[in-house]
């Protein structure tokens, strides 16, 4: 900055120190000067004109002027004939200078139309380019703000999706955990049931059995034949549960498999299953030495899953004996 | 003394103080041969070499002059010629220059003179050519008129010269080289002796 | 920049009033009277002095003319000097107009150049145009130059045509941006006293560091004494162009604007005025 005030400094100097001189030493002088000379041609004319009118006057011809006014003579003619040529040559050339002139203002006008014209141009773009930035302006406004809801918009629909991703995930696992768990369940109750059915033909080929060797027995025992013994055995022996018939019934409740009841959240729970349930969920049988299929279920287990489209799986215990 | 012209050798300029060393070299040489070289020194820094020399001339013979010491104010049928040589260090296009004046009986000689006088003795093209490279100048010491050569295609001339010489790796005085050229042109003889000693047992350029 | 241009303009119109008087020895047949003149301060005495001749030669025989020659207060004014530089140096003490005596007889050959037709100037400029070239730009612009734009430089000085003459000079006046400046500054320093007609010395734009290069900095290299000391009186007045510019001008941008046609840059340095 300081470099341009000393920039301006001495330049400034150096305009205003050649307007002085100009001043002083040319336009001081110029039109004296001028005038000056044309004073000089003026009077030198005049000098030559006086002189020859005064040789003139002295028709006579001196010798020892003659040789001075022939020699004054021929200059006057000389100098005549100099200016008729320069007169000559100066109107010619103030008649082209007057066509100049007329072209040169020609020139002029039609420039001064052109310019015109062309600020006329320029202050209407200037004023559409006034109009364009005001649109521009609310253009990128509109763009902003359209840019600001897009950018709220990604930023929800990226915590969304976050959310969801982490839902999914949940989802998947839970449904993981359902199957590992149903499948485990069903296993247990596959093996339970294995177990019971083993069991019970277990305990069918022991009755089986026991009855044959009962009957075997009994075929042995030599049984004397009463008229009187009547078959009202069954009556008396139902609270005793005595006989041969009441036995399987007690060895039946003795082989009855031990319950296993699971909860949905997978405990289990040991039921004695001895005397009681059979009691709670049946009418009593114990009176009833036949063998009968159940046709209610003891327990019904079922699973349906909300989130997944796996199907719901309902299973029925079936209990033999 | 011959590791300046050496040095001079790398660049196709001279500069002042070359300039001073390869003068120097020329005027003892001028010394031996008696040829009337003599270093000039204005206002301490300026420095400058120059000769005066007269020369007479035989207005009945057809060839040029012969160089003799004779007293200017001889009469008969010779006319003696006062001829002067500067060689002058020029700044502006780093070569010397050659300025020169002539008198006869006290009078300067106008080119076509020196012209008349010197054409003879040369065996040249045109009058034009050298017209156009010699003119009327100041001289920049002295401030009088001379003639001058004018040294714009010094450069041209001097470069082929020190480049061959730099191949040949000779040692080159840049301003005996330079006055053996123009020497002719305004008749200022300039003896082979000047290259003798350049090296010792080397031939001279 | 518009005020450098109106600089080109001053400079290239600045004008002298002068009065050119007969010399009292030189044979007239009646009295001769003064001849005024502006006299342009870029041009040279024998291209713009024809009307001076014709004046006088009207009341001189044919046979007392020689090559005419000027003079002021005895000393023989050198024509190949632009006219502004031998008013600052010789007459800028005296009164306006310039008297200069004009001489018919006894040219004075071992003090001025004979100029016996304007090819000599034509001459003499163009070889001022190639020594300020070679310079600036080792005479690469200038050689480049075709001859006809060397003739329209002649022709632009001659007739007195600013644009046609700077159409093609302002070509002299570039130089390249990483160089800052001319390669060197063509200048003459002329003084009053002394053997030497001038100084002319190689000197920089720019120095090593890219630093500007003063008017004062090219003083005190060249004519310490013109750059006064601290507390000294101002002696002498150093004049470009019949002004002093401030010493703190670039030397660059005074060769570039404040130099005369020839592409030198002329400086004065002339006593100061004793009242």
């Amino acid at each position: 900055m300081a470099e341009r005030r000393v920039e301006c400094q001495w330049k400034r100097h150096v305009l205003e120190q050649l307007k002085l001189r100009d001043r002083v030493q040319r336009h001081a002088f110029e039109e004296i000067v001028h005038q000056y000379n044309r004073l000089l041609e003026k009077a030198d004319l005049q000098a030559v004109l006086s002189e020859r009118y005064q040789s003139d006057k002295y028709d006579a011809p001196r010798p020892h002027d003659g040789s001075r006014s022939d020699a004054l003579q021929q200059e006057m003619a000389q100098m005549r004939i100099r200016h008729q040529e320069e007169l000559t040559e100066l109107h010619k050339k103030r008649g082209e200078l007057a066509q100049s002139v007329i072209d040169l203002n020609n020139q002029i006008q039609q420039k001064d139309k052109e310019i015109q014209s062309n600020e006329a141009k320029m202050l209407e773009h200037q004023q559409q380019i006034c109009s364009l930035e005001g649109d521009c302006r609310e253009l990128r406004n509109t763009l902003q703000e359209l840019e600001r809801a897009n950018q709220t918009l990604k930023d929800e629909y990226d915590a969304l999706q976050i959310t969801f991703s982490a839902l999914e995930e949940k989802l998947r696992k839970t449904t993981e955990d359902n199957q590992e768990l149903v499948s485990r369940w069903m296993a247990e109750k596959a093996q339970e049931a294995n177990k019971l059915n083993a069991e019970n033909e277990k305990d069918t080929r022991r009755r089986q059995a026991k009855l044959q060797k009962d009957l075997a027995d009994a075929a042995k025992e030599p049984l004397p034949i009463d008229p009187d013994d009547d078959i009202e055995v069954l009556a008396e022996d139902s609270s005793k549960g005595g006989g041969g018939e009441t036995s399987p019934h007690r060895t039946l409740s003795e082989a009855l498999p031990l319950h296993r009841s699971h909860s949905l959240t997978g405990e289990r729970r040991h039921t004695n299953s001895l005397s009681s349930s059979p009691e709670n969920t049946e009418p009593p049988a114990g009176a009833c030495a036949e063998v009968r299929l159940p046709t209610t279920a003891l327990h019904v287990f079922v699973s349906t899953s909300t989130f997944t489209h796996r199907s719901a799986c309902i299973c029925k215990y079936f209990y033999f004996y | 003394c011959l590791d300046i012209f050496s040095a001079e050798m790398s660049c196709l300029h001279l500069d002042e103080d070359s300039f001073f060393e390869c003068c120097q070299h020329l005027l003892k040489k001028s010394e031996e041969l008696r040829d009337g070289w003599s270093w000039e020194t204005v206002q301490v820094r300026l420095r400058m070499q120059c000769k005066c020399t007269h020369v007479c001339k035989d207005d009945d013979a057809d060839e040029g002059a012969v160089e003799i010491n004779c007293p200017a104010a001889e009469g008969g049928s010779h006319l003696c010629f006062q001829f002067e040589f500067h060689v002058v260090f020029s700044s502006s296009y780093r070569t010397p220059v050659l300025y020169f004046r002539a008198f006869s009986l006290g009078k300067s000689l106008s080119l076509e003179d020196v012209w008349s006088f010197i054409q003879p003795k040369l065996r040249l093209t045109s009058q034009d050519a050298l017209l156009n490279t010699i003119t009327q100048q100041e001289h920049p010491l002295l401030g009088q008129a001379f003639f001058m050569l004018h040294p714009c295609k010094t450069q041209d001339f001097m470069r082929p010269v020190l480049q061959t010489a730099q191949q040949e790796n000779r040692a080159v005085n840049y301003v005996l080289t330079w006055l053996s050229v123009v020497a002719p042109l305004v008749g200022l003889d300039v003896p082979l002796e000047y290259c003798s000693d350049l090296r010792p047992g080397s031939k001279p350029d | 920049m518009a005020d450098d241009k109106d600089v080109l303009r001053d400079v290239w119109y600045g004008r002298i009033p002068a009065c050119f008087t007969l010399h009292q020895d030189e044979v007239t047949e009646r009295e001769a009277e003064p001849y005024y003149l502006l006299l342009p301060r870029v041009s040279y005495l024998t291209l713009v002095t024809d009307k001076v001749k014709k004046h006088f030669l009207k009341v001189m025989r044919a046979e007392d003319v020689e090559e005419m020659w000027f003079e002021y207060e005895g000393t023989p004014l050198k024509w190949h000097y632009p006219i502004g530089v031998l008013f600052d140096l010789h007459g800028s003490n005296s009164i306006l107009p310039w008297s200069i005596t004009v001489h018919f007889k006894n040219f004075p050959e071992r003090d001025l150049l004979h100029c016996l037709s304007n090819s000599v100037i034509e001459a003499h400029f163009m070889s001022s145009i190639k020594e300020a070239d070679a310079l600036k730009h080792k005479s690469q612009v200038v050689n480049d130059m075709q001859k006809k734009d060397h003739k329209q430089l002649w022709m632009g000085l001659q007739n007195d045509k600013f644009d046609q003459f700077w159409a093609i000079n302002r070509k002299l006046m570039e130089y390249s941006t990483e160089d800052g400046g001319f390669r060197y500054i063509p200048f003459r320093i002329y003084q009053t006293t002394g053997e030497r007609p001038f100084i002319q010395k190689l000197f920089r734009p720019l120095s090593a560091e890219g630093a500007v290069h003063t008017l004062g900095d090219l003083l005190r290299e060249m004519y310490p004494a013109a750059v006064p000391q601290e507390g000294e009186e101002k002696r002498l007045l150093v004049v470009i162009h019949g002004i002093e510019p401030l010493l703190e001008t670039p030397v660059q941008w005074l060769s570039e604007h404040l130099s005369h046609p020839d592409n030198f840059l002329h400086i004065c340095v002339v006593p100061t005025p004793s009242d």
